[in-house]
């Protein structure tokens, strides 16, 4: 198959990238690294990672445990800052939090305010910015109905199922009106039946929206079903090993999309990149 | 807690309550001691008392004294919490002084209190909120670093304006335990209340108190104390109907 469109992200092909244009990119990560000081010794998580993200597109980065994900998160969230290199949102720097870019995190039940009914949590990030209090409660309702909690407003978090607060959530994201949305594992602590209904909303979501979405996530299946494109992080210092076009249509379904023969074939690439990767980790762990 | 569970624990504190009552009645008309004057007498003076001209005199200034400290306290704590909490170098140079004055009996420092500010209502009001501050101050920046990480970069990553980071974050996130400071405090404040009455003052019910025990009247003292008693439950009882309220959010079960 003809879909693996670049190995190792090098140099050579950051700086093609950077000199192809921006005018899509949404986010644009360039030759990026990140290193810890732990116990007086320095430790390289992340190393040359490049990848652009444009308008509208749904990108899975996929990679063993381990590899740095939640760095790479932290990083193109604006909460951490990166040691080389840069991310850029639009074209601008990102520094801090941008006001544009939206977070889902795996453990709702951290992320979300529990001491917070439903409708607050999903206003806090609204309130004091000049939005007047009525287009914040019209925002925080359209959101609620959007993700299937018409009604919940008046609930604490603890009151709702995990599904659930994971959809209070993505509400709380997209009333928040962002251009892009990082989330990160966010269907890993939900039962499967839920976690295929979550798949399916932050699909449709997307597809009737102008988001551009990347989702970590170390389940293949879920990668190659949501994706436009996969792109395999891993190594020691990690780094994107392997880029995949998904090539499914923008329409799909649980049943007959994971059932077609394309689905397959990408599944087991993708499954092989990654074991690569953990192999390769593996080894390099050994003293 | 179903409502027969309510039911009997009423029944029983009931019963307690009128088993305690009776035993003192009947010991304090028996012994026939200068110290423990009979109930009925006790209750008479309470009554003519509290429910006459010593609500005002006495009363009031007092309530006026222990509100106006604790509120101080409580502002103070909450707002220097907040403060020292953000900033870990201030809190780290701050935190050992806190401590030891925590540590140290408010009522010590009466004497100084009353010769920095003499034996007006600010110094007593002075006395009831720097007792009652530590105790709010320590826990608040206690609960604000026991706040999930997770949740501060929700709110860092939404970019959450500080007004709303700090009362709609850090202090709901904070009060399971600022709460069990506010308790402390409110206790630290009655002890001080009174204490401060007893030197140089003129109205209070500490005052009254001391004054009844001096003229040898022990039914008024005693009337004093059983008050002293019914604010200090009223008090916590009431702060934890609020507590229940505001902590709404928490599973019963942890709570």
């Amino acid at each position: 198959m003809n879909n693996t469109v670049q190995g190792r992200t090098g140099p050579a092909s950051s700086v093609s990238a950077a000199a192809s244009g921006s005018a899509v990119a949404v986010l644009d990560v360039r030759r990026m690294g990140v290193s810890f000081e732990d116990g007086g010794k320095a430790k390289e998580i992340l190393r040359d990672v490049s990848f652009r993200i444009s308008a509208k597109e749904f990108v899975c980065i996929v990679g063993p445990s381990g590899a740095g994900k939640t760095t790479l998160v932290r990083c193109l969230a604006g909460l951490s800052r990166p040691t080389s290199g840069s991310v850029l949102l639009d074209g601008e720097p990102v520094v801090g939090p941008p006001a544009r870019l939206a977070l889902v995190a795996q453990d709702y039940s951290r992320s979300l305010m529990p001491w917070l009914r439903v409708r607050d949590n999903v206003r806090l990030p609204l309130r004091g910015k000049g939005i007047s209090a009525a287009e914040q409660n019209a925002r925080v309702a359209r959101a609620l109905g959007a993700v299937g909690l018409p009604g919940a407003e008046e609930l604490y978090p603890r009151q709702l199922s995990g599904g659930m607060q994971q959809r209070v959530s993505i509400a709380r994201a997209l009333a928040y009106d962002p251009e892009i949305l990082i989330m990160d594992e966010p269907f890993a602590s939900v039962d499967a039946q839920t976690r295929a209904e979550l798949e399916d909303l932050i699909m449709q979501l997307q597809r009737a929206s102008q988001l551009s979405v990347v989702l970590i996530t170390h389940d293949i299946d879920e990668s190659v079903y949501l994706s436009d494109r996969i792109l395999v992080l891993g190594g020691r210092p990690a780094g994107i090993l392997q880029e995949y076009a998904i090539d499914l249509g923008r329409t799909r379904d649980q049943l007959e999309t994971k059932a077609l023969r394309q689905f397959a074939e990408y599944r087991s690439e993708v499954f092989r990149s990654i074991q690569a990767a953990s192999a390769m980790m593996r080894k390099d762990d050994r003293p | 807690m179903n409502a027969g569970n309510v039911m009997r624990r009423l029944f029983v504190s009931a019963w307690m309550a009128l088993v305690f009552i009776t035993v003192i009645w009947i010991a304090t008309t028996q012994i026939r001691s200068p110290f423990f004057p009979p109930l009925p007498i006790v209750l008479t003076s309470f009554s003519n008392t509290w429910f006459g001209a010593g609500f005002m005199e006495h009363v009031v200034p007092s309530m006026i004294n222990l509100g106006a400290g604790l509120a101080a306290a409580l502002a103070l704590g909450l707002g220097l919490g907040v403060a020292l909490a953000s900033f870990p170098l201030a809190n780290a140079l701050v935190n050992p002084y806190a401590q030891f004055l925590r540590a140290l009996p408010g009522v010590a420092l009466l004497p100084l209190m009353l010769m920095l500010m003499g034996t007006n209502d600010g110094s007593k009001i002075t006395l009831i909120a720097f007792g009652a501050l530590w105790p709010i101050l320590l826990n608040t920046i206690d609960g604000i670093r026991s706040i999930a990480p997770e949740q501060r970069d929700s709110a860092r990553a939404y970019r959450v304006t500080p007004f709303n980071v700090v009362f709609r974050v850090l202090l709901p996130g904070a009060f399971p335990r600022i709460t069990v400071g506010i308790r402390l405090s409110i206790s630290i404040a009655l002890v001080l209340m009174v204490g401060s009455e007893y030197y140089g003052a003129t109205h209070g019910i500490g005052f009254y108190v001391l004054q009844a025990k001096q003229t040898f009247k022990t039914a008024d003292m005693w009337s004093g104390v059983l008050l002293l008693g019914l604010i200090g439950y009223v008090l916590t009882t009431a702060y934890s109907a609020i507590e229940r309220r505001i902590l709404r959010w928490r599973p019963t079960d942890d709570r």
